[in-house]
């Protein structure tokens, strides 16, 4: 336990004091602001701030766009920069277990990435402190949903970071992984059948548009979006263990 | 302490080491030579626990690395070659962040960090990051990193890469108290004369075979069956070349006249030294020398790649 | 078997384990039993009612919603009015509630126009949706169809002012669990829409059509009869503006429905047939209502005063005020606040009958009103000494105190508008949906409009500069400068 939170400490700090991470941070925020400003110049957002969740956290470019590529970005460095510079084996071989050393990883990403969060829920106090009526359900809903979305991605991206040293197979591999998270469930989720069953119970704006957004916690997105974290943090255990069984 | 049973390891076709046996005892130090690409830092990372074997055994203080590779990770300190920090952490915040991964407490921690740092001469640069450091300086985070938590066993790979002649001194005076202190200490190294002062013991690694392993005395007498005497004389005179060839085709040796004082003699049979000596005692001939010429390590380094190689 | 391939097997196994796992899981947490939905609101509004997921929980297996998001009115968009993202988003929030709430009984297609065109025609084509239509509930058998404005209720564009239009009050939650009820009970009422007297067609669109399409909506199946003789299976009977009194037979048949205690509502406005008003005097006279001649008019309040003799004056504007607060078809309309608009209306009995029946006025005029009586020169729209000042009836509702024959409670509204459920039907479309939901026996309290709990943001110049400069550029502009901070203290 000691040397995960050490292993945690260490992670959180280092990102930090990073120079790429604030860069990352400053982007995110610098793009999250002009979407913002954007849909505050909508008429029918200032109309009725109840749909500016909705735009925000469901079906804007923020989901889209922003939200697969930022945090496979923020993972290279966990495993393919530590990799790629060697500091990777004096870890590996220190007396910790294999999954403390993902799961503290994850958990220091999951944390600064609420920095990220924490930026965008500044824009709604902004709001809220010029006179903006919010429908706080909706934007702490729209929110979470988010920010279990930016978890997941985060999970993803960190198994992508585990199987190269080139950081843009890295990150690329991860942000590519989770547009197909996206996009293939939209793509058929207007098939009948089982297909597109499956597909809706896939389809992730989905969650966030008409569940999340609207003020409702929903238990199976909430599974969904968690256990399928779980299972990319499996599959970077797997990834990282395989290092020392397959020879 | 250190133990390998026939330990191999294949990267697909390439084998980079074939069934190496070694054993590294308490205060001992064994010095890991070969020559680039003979497995050495491989068999020291599977000893770190960072690769598996192929096949074999190998463990740390009795620990299986396959089977109890975190107990056996607890008992070792690790640098690897080319050891580098995150270059973000100042040294004291990598030390403190080391220690508290190899479980001491928090109130451990700085005591432990200040107690390597000392040892090793960081303490003045423990607010600079990791990135500022020279050669040298890495190179003693990486050893304090490996000494933290004071584990039984060290694996040490290249230690002294990069390391100018002032820090190499200090770095084998730093072993030396280690193994004094009952630490088992494996390192490789490509500088002979660094090994063939501190090491207890050599193994010599060719192409992931080990070609010998002993004391660096058992080596020599070992490899060279045909012991090379040097013999001087005080005065010149030709009875001393009568003698020799005489005693030549008995005792199986050949001579070589270097001035008219001294001989280079090469024996085929060790054994023959006492018998030769005591002919050139019975022709009372005045011996001032009889000395026999000992291969350096560079030497027996040599031959035995050369062996390999024809 | 080499360490490396077993090794690599078992590498590989766990990771199928762990997916097939996971889909397990997901399947799992999937079914309805173990699926739940918590709305945060603090109105707890955000989803759907427990009435209507209990309606849908009751719905039979693959029943399918289909929701069909087109902004089809232009004058929904003037002036940037916000209706359509306002609807579509409530609407997209509920269905999706009603997937997860059905207990997996309902699967849900959500329509629009980014849908793909092929996907589009094929749930239009097969849901048989025509323009208007938000919603479409079905079962295998039956279809519950539930429009765009009967989700709504929505204030129009003001073209002279410019004002956009506006979402007042919403139902997509009680119209979802009406249709689900509707499906559910899988048996539809049916409604003898009687045409043979002079009365409009239901297929007219300048007729009955909306009133026949509203029951449609409502859980009924109308039916176009030329009289009461051929309304064998009906559960009730409509009538709307009778031009001639009826004939022998069916005027036999009537006077029997009304002793079975079965349900009518008859609509007769200033227009229609003197002989036919009579006879149904004669026939609700045990009731306690009937029709009495003439034209209800009341003075129109202005800056001026009160202004009569004006065809103004034949428009009623009803509201609460003027609404019953004691029977069921017109509490909810009290409750939502609404108002209704009857255009040219005749005074309607309101009286004591046989103490088998009660009777509740539903409707009333102003103290001020008048009935009208035609002048020589026809209406003048202005009091005269023949007539007299007082409240007037304008709808009455009557029932058994106790259930009677087969537990029928022999309802009966009496309307004195006619255009009310034709040319009128859109601005009284509640209280005719609601005296029919109380004709077929469902005494709802509650037409479930709810407000849509809009949030204007409407900051000065200055706000808008402020929250724009500070989101664009403050933002990240500190954490640029948090960053260079950071990576100028760490390299000292």
């Amino acid at each position: 336990m000691r040397a995960f939170v050490a292993l945690w400490k260490r992670e959180v700090f280092s990102m930090l004091v990073s120079p790429f991470a604030f860069v990352l941070l400053g982007v995110w925020f610098l793009l999250n602001g002009m979407l913002f400003v954007v849909a505050l110049s909508t008429q029918q957002v200032m109309a009725d701030l109840r749909l500016l969740p909705p735009f925000l956290f469901g079906s804007g470019m923020l989901v889209w766009l922003l939200l697969p590529a930022f945090p496979p970005l923020l993972c290279i460095r966990l495993f393919a920069e530590e990799h790629r510079v060697g500091t990777l084996e004096p870890l590996l071989t220190a007396p910790i277990r294999d999954f403390a050393v993902v799961l503290a990883k994850y958990l220091a990403a999951c944390v600064f990435f609420l920095l990220f969060w924490g930026g965008v829920l500044l824009l709604f106090l902004l709001l809220h402190w010029h006179g903006g009526n919010l429908d706080w359900a909706r934007v702490l809903g729209g929110m979470l949903g988010a920010i279990l979305v930016s978890f997941l991605f985060l999970a993803t991206g960190l198994w992508a970071s585990s199987w190269s040293s080139n950081l843009v197979l890295g990150a690329g591999g991860g942000a590519a992984l989770n547009y197909l998270l996206l996009f293939v469930p939209a793509l058929f989720e207007l098939n009948e059948g089982p297909l597109g069953s499956v597909a809706r119970s896939m389809h992730l704006p989905n969650f966030l548009d008409r569940g999340f957004s609207a003020g409702l916690l929903d238990s199976y997105a909430l599974v969904y979006l968690l256990g399928l974290s779980a299972l990319f943090l499996f599959l970077t255990w797997m990834r990282l263990v395989s290092r020392r069984w397959v020879p | 302490m250190i133990k390998t049973e026939r330990l191999t390891k294949h990267y697909g076709t390439i084998h980079a080491l074939s069934e190496v046996d070694l054993e590294v005892a308490p205060g001992e130090i064994l010095g890991f030579l070969g020559p680039n690409g003979a497995g050495k830092s491989t068999t020291l990372r599977i000893l770190s626990g960072y690769l598996p074997p192929t096949s074999g055994k190998a463990s740390i203080n009795g620990l299986d690395l396959m089977n109890e590779s975190l107990a056996a990770r607890r008992c070792t300190g690790y640098l690897p070659e080319n050891f580098v920090a995150p270059s973000e952490l100042r040294v004291s915040e990598y030390l403190r962040f080391r220690a508290a991964l190899k479980g001491l407490s928090r109130k451990q921690v700085p005591a432990e960090v200040q107690r390597v740092a000392k040892h090793l001469g960081l303490e003045p640069r423990l607010r600079q990051p990791f990135s500022a450091l020279s050669k040298g300086f890495r190179q003693r985070v990486g050893l304090a990193d490996a000494l933290l938590g004071d584990p039984p066993a060290l694996l040490l790979d290249e230690p002294f890469s990069g390391l100018d002649p002032l820090q190499r001194e200090e770095f084998r005076t730093i072993l030396k108290n280690l193994a004094a202190a009952g630490k088992a200490i494996l390192f490789s190294s490509h500088v002979l004369p660094e090994v063939e002062e501190i090491a207890t013991r050599v193994l010599i690694l060719h192409q992931g075979r080990s070609k010998a392993v002993g004391t660096l005395e058992d080596l020599q007498s070992h490899l060279h069956e045909k012991a090379k005497l040097c013999v001087r004389l005080s005065e010149a005179g030709t009875k001393a070349h009568e003698v020799l060839a005489a005693a030549a085709q008995e005792l199986d040796f050949s001579f070589e006249e270097q001035n008219d004082k001294s001989f280079l003699i090469e024996l085929n049979d060790h054994s023959h030294r006492s018998d030769l000596f005591q002919r050139l005692a019975a022709a009372k001939l005045p011996v001032i020398e009889f000395r026999e010429l000992r291969p350096d390590l560079d030497q027996l380094f040599r031959s035995l790649v050369e062996e390999t190689a024809t | 078997m080499s360490r490396r391939l077993r090794l690599g097997l078992l590498t590989m196994f766990a990771a199928a384990c762990a997916i097939a796992f996971t889909v397990l899981l997901l399947y799992t947490f999937s079914r309805p039993g173990l699926r739940v939905r918590i709305d945060l609101s603090s109105t707890g509004t955000a989803g759907l009612s427990d009435r209507t997921v209990s309606a849908l929980n009751q719905l039979p297996e693959g029943s399918r919603l289909t929701a069909f998001l087109f902004p089809e009115d232009d004058s929904f968009r003037w002036f940037n009015a916000n209706v359509y993202p306002q609807a579509f988003d409530r609407i997209t929030s509920l269905v999706e509630d009603a997937r997860v709430q059905s207990g997996g009984k309902l699967e849900t297609l959500v329509i629009d126009i980014n849908s793909p065109m092929v996907a589009r025609e094929r749930e239009i084509n097969r849901s048989q949706r025509k323009p208007g239509e938000a919603i479409v509930l079905e079962s295998v058998d039956q279809r519950r169809v539930i429009s765009f404005e009967d989700l709504f209720q929505i204030l129009r564009a003001n073209v002279n002012d410019s004002t956009p239009a506006r979402i007042q009050r919403e139902r997509v939650d009680t119209a979802l669990g009406d249709a689900a009820v509707a499906l559910a009970s899988g048996s539809t009422l049916k409604a003898g829409i009687v045409t043979g007297y002079g009365q409009a067609s239901a297929t007219d669109p300048n007729g009955l059509l909306g009133l026949s399409q509203l029951l449609v909506r409502d859980n009924w199946e109308p039916i176009e009869i030329e009289g009461p003789a051929d309304a064998v299976d009906c559960d009730l009977l409509i009538f709307v503006d009778q031009k001639q009194p009826f004939l022998p037979s069916d005027l036999k048949s009537m006077e029997d429905w009304l002793a079975a205690d079965k349900a009518i509502m008859v609509a007769l406005g200033p227009n229609a047939s003197p002989a036919a008003a009579k006879q149904w005097n004669t026939l609700l006279k045990d009731r306690g209502t009937g029709f009495e001649p003439g034209l209800i008019c009341e003075p129109i309040r202005s800056a001026a005063g009160m202004v009569e003799g004006r065809s103004d004056c034949a428009k009623l504007e009803l509201n609460a005020e003027r609404f019953s607060g004691q029977h069921p078809i017109t509490i909810p309309l009290i409750e939502d606040n609404r108002l209704l608009l009857v255009i040219g209306a005749r005074p309607v009995i309101f009286q004591s009958g046989t103490n088998d029946y009660t009777q509740e006025r539903l409707l009333r005029t102003d103290p001020l009103a008048w009935a009208d009586s035609q002048d020589p020169n026809g209406l003048v729209f202005s009091y005269d000494k023949n007539e007299t000042r007082g409240i007037r009836s304008i709808a009455v509702a009557t029932e058994r105190w106790s259930p009677g024959k087969e537990g029928r409670m022999g309802r009966i509204v009496a309307l004195g508008s006619a255009a009310s459920l034709s040319a009128g039907l859109e601005f009284n479309r509640d209280f005719i949906t609601s005296s029919l939901q109380w004709l077929g026996g469902d005494d709802r309290k509650s037409s479930g409009l709810i407000g849509l709990g809009e949030r204007p943001f409407q900051p000065d110049r200055d706000s808008i500069a402020r929250i724009n400069n500070i989101s664009v550029y403050g933002i990240p502009g500190v954490t640029f400068l948090i960053g260079l901070w950071v990576f100028w203290r760490r390299r000292r």
